[in-house]
């Protein structure tokens, strides 16, 4: 049986509770408002640039998607002209 | 000798469409480098939001030093929103005749002008009062990102002047205008943020 998911969920319950496992010895602070400014800012940090990315790759995709059917239009539309002068 | 039979008559093929680029060159490098200063800004804001929560009891700005002039810097903010937005019209009237964008694009030239002008008054002011890059992380984180700004909107003014010149010369292309207005509108767009961030 594989049991690779037990580190994994091991790695993602760690993620869960930063404060237990001190993962970060920078990131304490004993304020609550500084504690949720380094979560915050990891957060954002984080998925901003997967967001940047995401978005790009999803505009590029619907352009190409685009692209494609006014290509397959203008085809159509030759093909259609060119029987249509068929006597 | 190739016999004559029905096999080898081929119909002729379509000729292929030719594909347009999904974005212009110009277009995805300006994307990309973009991008790269997005993620420089990102570690700024994210180092200032930082600092500023270690302050005890919130005091922001911190005692003894001068606040900044919020309401004149949303005179600034408005010019350059405006400015934004003349530039997505300046490109439609150029989709329909280069000639037309010629005063668009002045216009965003001008405002974004006044922005650079307003922010660097409102430095010297500043500068006057005793807020400096050393006198504290206030004045530091200050000077650091407004500054950053300050000089992608001098080098945005600069690339749409050029274009101007371009269009002028009637030299200018769609792609090298999507170009530059990548830049503005990178430019425009984040300035909201760092005020928000900044100023309030």
């Amino acid at each position: 049986m594989n049991r690779a998911w037990i580190p994994a969920l091991g790695l993602v319950v760690l993620a869960l509770f930063p404060d237990v496992v001190h993962a970060c010895a920078v990131c304490f602070d004993a304020r609550d408002e500084n504690r949720q400014a380094f979560l915050a800012t990891t957060a954002f940090l984080s998925l901003l640039p997967l967001g940047m990315v995401a978005g790009a790759g999803l505009w590029v995709r619907k352009r190409s998607r685009q692209i494609d059917a006014d290509i397959g239009a203008k085809t159509d539309a030759g093909s259609d002209s060119e029987a249509s002068a068929d006597p | 000798m190739v016999p004559e039979s029905p096999l080898y008559e081929m119909e002729p093929r379509p000729e292929p469409v030719p594909r347009p680029k999904i974005v212009a060159d110009g277009v995805m490098g300006m994307l990309i480098f973009v991008f790269a200063e997005i993620m420089m800004f990102a570690g700024l804001i994210s180092a200032h939001t930082v600092v500023r929560s270690q302050v005890a009891g919130e005091m922001w700005p911190p005692y003894g030093q001068p606040r900044l002039p919020v309401q004149e810097t949303a005179v600034n903010t408005a010019a350059l929103l405006v400015s934004g937005i003349v530039l997505v019209f300046a490109y439609l009237a150029f989709k329909k005749e280069a000639s037309r964008a010629r005063v668009p694009m002045l216009i965003a030239l001008v405002l974004g002008l006044f922005f650079v002008g307003s922010q660097g008054m409102e430095w010297v002011a500043l500068l006057g009062e005793g807020l400096t890059i050393q006198s504290s992380t206030y004045g530091g984180f200050f000077y650091l990102i407004v500054g950053a700004h300050g000089l992608h909107a001098i080098a945005a003014i600069l690339v749409l002047g050029w274009a101007w010149f371009e269009l002028h010369r009637g030299r200018l292309t769609a792609g090298q205008l999507a170009t530059v207005s990548v830049f503005w509108y990178f430019v425009v767009l984040l300035w909201p943020v760092l005020y928000l961030r900044v100023y309030l």
